[in-house]
């Protein structure tokens, strides 16, 4: 049999705002809307939706933000937000994607299948608990019902906090209920027929013919007496998670400095990176879509090295950023769009030493990229080129083979020679005797050459074009002993009659 | 001032009478449990370090330009590669040549390269990088190349790499001019009096170089000298021969 869970944000827009105030939770706390007049100004805020705290402190709907701060001292005015409001409702969904993998939204609300989680739960009350425990870190605080159909999900959940409906007993469980329950909100005319009719429990409505009722109050009627006997015909639509995952903040004054930014990055990070762990993954970059006062956008990418679910890399690699190329206008609104990534997994050997666990060398090679550029942090690669300068750098995994070639004899007398590069090559001069150079002198260098073998000439690359209008390169390699007892190799350009140091044998 | 000098006179009497051969300094003493060594492939400086660079702790690598530094640090990284350990390499002086590396047998897929050269405080950077290395755990050898320079780093700094690679259990090799760690390092080998050896085959050519290693530091016992020199210079050395560009 199908059992559903139903999961309710109620007031969603105000605990979408304090999402990103979560130091108000417990306070006093009234949202705000300016509501748009004839002429399309904006006309004066008013209060649309208040916490407990600010309706037990007397604070009422529909007055001026100015007559609530003056009737309760410490409330605190959000000013409601549809991004707000939408990344709540989109947080709502990967809370629904942390226990199964399809679910059914409606504002405020999603649905699914608790089928197999019963493995994984002892019972359903534990698994109702288990979900609001996961939203509250979201920063949602939830209702949640379990029940055999949507309908009756939905209504239990505008009754209690937690409810469990036992499979067969949903008419049992609603009869003793107001008939509130039925509609969010009860339209005003059936509940005065009702009111006319003596009936207050939706167990009194269900008691009542099923033709009378659809007789005296059309198709509603029928509706509503067919969810007061338990009886549902509302389908479960599965859907599948987005792609990306998004959360913004529309800002309540421009901002201009890099620090207050990082601060509301963070945040929003933060919420990001808990969405993303509803769903078992991990941050693989991000889209910063940032609002400027011009009414134009700003749009950056920030690219991992590998996922992760550090916040601390991403916002550093985002100040990079942003300090590299700072926006052209003042910044009135945030958007991170985030690129969702499975974390690698790896099967640890028995007969080989454990590396780092992937996801933390992930998160590793993002503080390091971070640190010193995404550009500098990988494996090194020699390029298919004749150039001995030429290096690159890929993507650096965790082996999942053992190593190919052989153990190196530890009785082998000798090794190859390394040479440490110059990057770039350091120009130098040079003096020519007639067996070739006889001194150098750089910028970190002077010294005379005892000993020069050479020249190597390579050559290659004909078909580029360089800056200079050269094509490819020519150049006389020399290996030289100098005096300050290195053992140096230098080339010269032979297109440009220039000298190089390329490095020196260590 | 008089009972503070009096052990040490006491001691200075005993290493100067005929029981000197009795008196064995308390850093020689075999009381620690046998180290884990990371072998560096070359028989001649493992056989001078007791069997390589000591697992879990922290060495140094010194000496001038064209000493053999690079050379060294290639073998080490190819032969940790071997072993299966995941190796990092943490390259402050922007100066690491892959071509090289892979003809000493580093499997250059295999290693983690960050690159802090040009960097304003590179050796600063370098460090941090490598705390952040080592912290994250499964490495089995974090190398800090520093190149020419010898960073002067507080020995705070180095204490807590130290600690770090001790809890961990990473190896940590600095490769610098000069000796920068101190006491930190649990051994350290300074590389000098490199020879190059030229052949003449129509004209000079570099064939290979020789360098000495002195052994400054080391945990545990160490073997005899081979060429029976005393002292803490042992003197021994090895050669590394020429394979470059032209086998590319």
């Amino acid at each position: 049999m199908l059992r559903l869970a139903s999961v309710f944000a109620p007031r969603l827009a105000l605990q979408a705002a304090l999402r990103r105030a979560p130091e108000l939770r417990g306070t006093p706390v009234a949202l705000t809307a300016a509501p748009v007049k004839r002429d399309g100004r904006a006309g004066r805020p008013s209060v649309v939706m208040v916490s407990a705290e600010a309706r037990r402190a007397g604070v009422r709907l529909g007055v001026t933000a100015a007559q609530a701060a003056a009737g309760c001292p410490g409330l605190s005015l959000l000013p409601a937000s549809a991004a707000d409001t939408e990344a709540a409702q989109a947080a709502l969904g990967d809370l629904g994607f942390a226990f199964a993998p399809r679910i059914d939204r409606e504002p405020g609300r999603v649905f699914f299948e608790i089928g197999d989680l019963g493995q994984l739960y002892p019972t359903e009350a534990a698994l109702a608990q288990a979900i609001q425990a996961r939203a509250l870190r979201l920063g949602l605080g939830v209702r949640v019902a379990i029940a055999d159909h949507k309908s009756v999900a939905r209504m239990a959940t505008r009754a209690a906090e937690r409810a469990i409906i036992p499979p067969g007993s949903a008419a049992a469980f609603l009869a003793p209920l107001p008939l509130a329950v039925l509609d969010d909100p009860l339209d005003a005319d059936v509940a005065q027929t009702f009111t006319r009719f003596g009936l207050r429990t939706v167990g009194q409505l269900a008691a009542l013919p099923a033709a009378e009722i659809a007789l005296r109050l059309g198709a509603a009627g029928a509706r509503l007496h067919r969810l007061a006997r338990g009886e549902d015909d509302d389908p479960f639509l599965p859907a599948l998670p987005p792609d990306a995952v998004e959360e913004g903040v529309a800002l309540d004054y421009a901002l201009i400095e890099l620090e207050p930014l990082a601060f509301v990055l963070r945040g929003v990070c933060d919420r990001l990176l808990a969405r993303l762990g509803c769903r078992s993954l991990a941050c693989a970059g991000i889209t910063l879509r940032l609002q400027l006062e011009t009414r134009t956008f700003d749009v950056r990418e920030v690219n991992l090295a590998a996922p992760t679910r550090d916040v601390a890399p991403i916002l550093q690699l985002a100040r990079l950023e942003l300090t590299r190329r700072p926006p052209d206008a003042p910044i009135v609104g945030v958007l991170v769009v985030a690129r969702p990534a499975r974390v690698r997994s790896a099967q640890l050997d028995f007969l080989r030493p454990t590396g780092p666990a992937p996801d933390r060398l992930a998160a590793t090679i993002a503080r390091l990229a971070a640190m010193v550029g995404p550009e500098n942090v990988g494996a090194p690669r020699a390029e298919n080129t004749w150039r001995e300068e030429a290096v690159g750098l890929s993507p650096f995994h965790l082996p999942s083979s053992p190593s190919p070639s052989p153990s190196p004899s530890s009785s082998s007398p000798s090794s190859a020679m390394a040479i440490r590069r110059f990057r770039p090559p350091e120009e130098i001069e040079v003096m020519l005797g007639p067996d070739g150079p006889a001194a150098l002198r750089g910028k970190t260098t002077t010294a005379r050459i005892t000993v020069a073998a050479g020249p190597y000439r390579l050559s290659g690359e004909w078909w580029r074009r360089g800056d200079d209008g050269t094509t490819g390169f020519s150049r006389d390699y020399w290996d030289v002993h100098a005096s300050d007892g290195a053992l140096y190799r230098l080339h010269h350009d032979r297109q440009g009659d220039r000298w190089y140091l390329d490095g020196y044998y260590d | 001032m008089a009972s503070v000098l009096a052990p040490v006179s006491a001691l200075r009497l005993l290493s100067d009478t005929a029981l000197a051969g009795l008196v064995i300094p308390a850093s020689r003493l075999d009381h620690e449990p046998r180290r884990a060594r990371l072998a560096t492939g070359l028989g001649v400086l493992d056989r001078a370090l007791g069997g390589g660079w000591p697992a879990a702790a922290l060495a140094e690598l010194c000496g001038r330009r064209s000493a053999g530094r690079t050379s060294v640090l290639h073998a080490t990284l190819a032969a940790a590669i071997v072993r299966e350990q995941t190796v990092a390499l943490v390259d402050a002086a922007g100066a690491f040549d892959p071509r090289s590396a892979e003809t000493a047998g580093v499997m250059l897929a295999r290693l983690l390269w960050i690159r802090a050269g040009g960097a304003r405080n590179q050796a600063l950077i370098a460090l941090q990088a490598a705390d952040v290395l080592i912290a994250a755990g499964g490495f089995g050898l974090v190398a800090i190349d520093f190149g020419e320079e010898t960073p002067r780093a507080p020995t705070a700094a180095w204490l807590r790499l130290r600690h770090a690679a001790e809890r961990q259990g990473t190896g940590v090799l600095v490769v610098a001019r000069g000796r920068t760690a101190g006491a930190v390092a649990a051994a350290a080998v300074n590389l000098h009096d490199a020879r190059p050896h030229f052949v003449a085959a129509g004209g000079p050519l570099l064939a290979s170089f020789e360098t000495r290693i002195a052994v400054e530091r080391a945990v545990g016992p160490l073997p005899a000298p081979a060429n029976g020199n005393d002292g803490d210079d042992r003197c021994l050395q090895f050669r590394l021969h020429h394979t470059g560009p032209s086998d590319q």
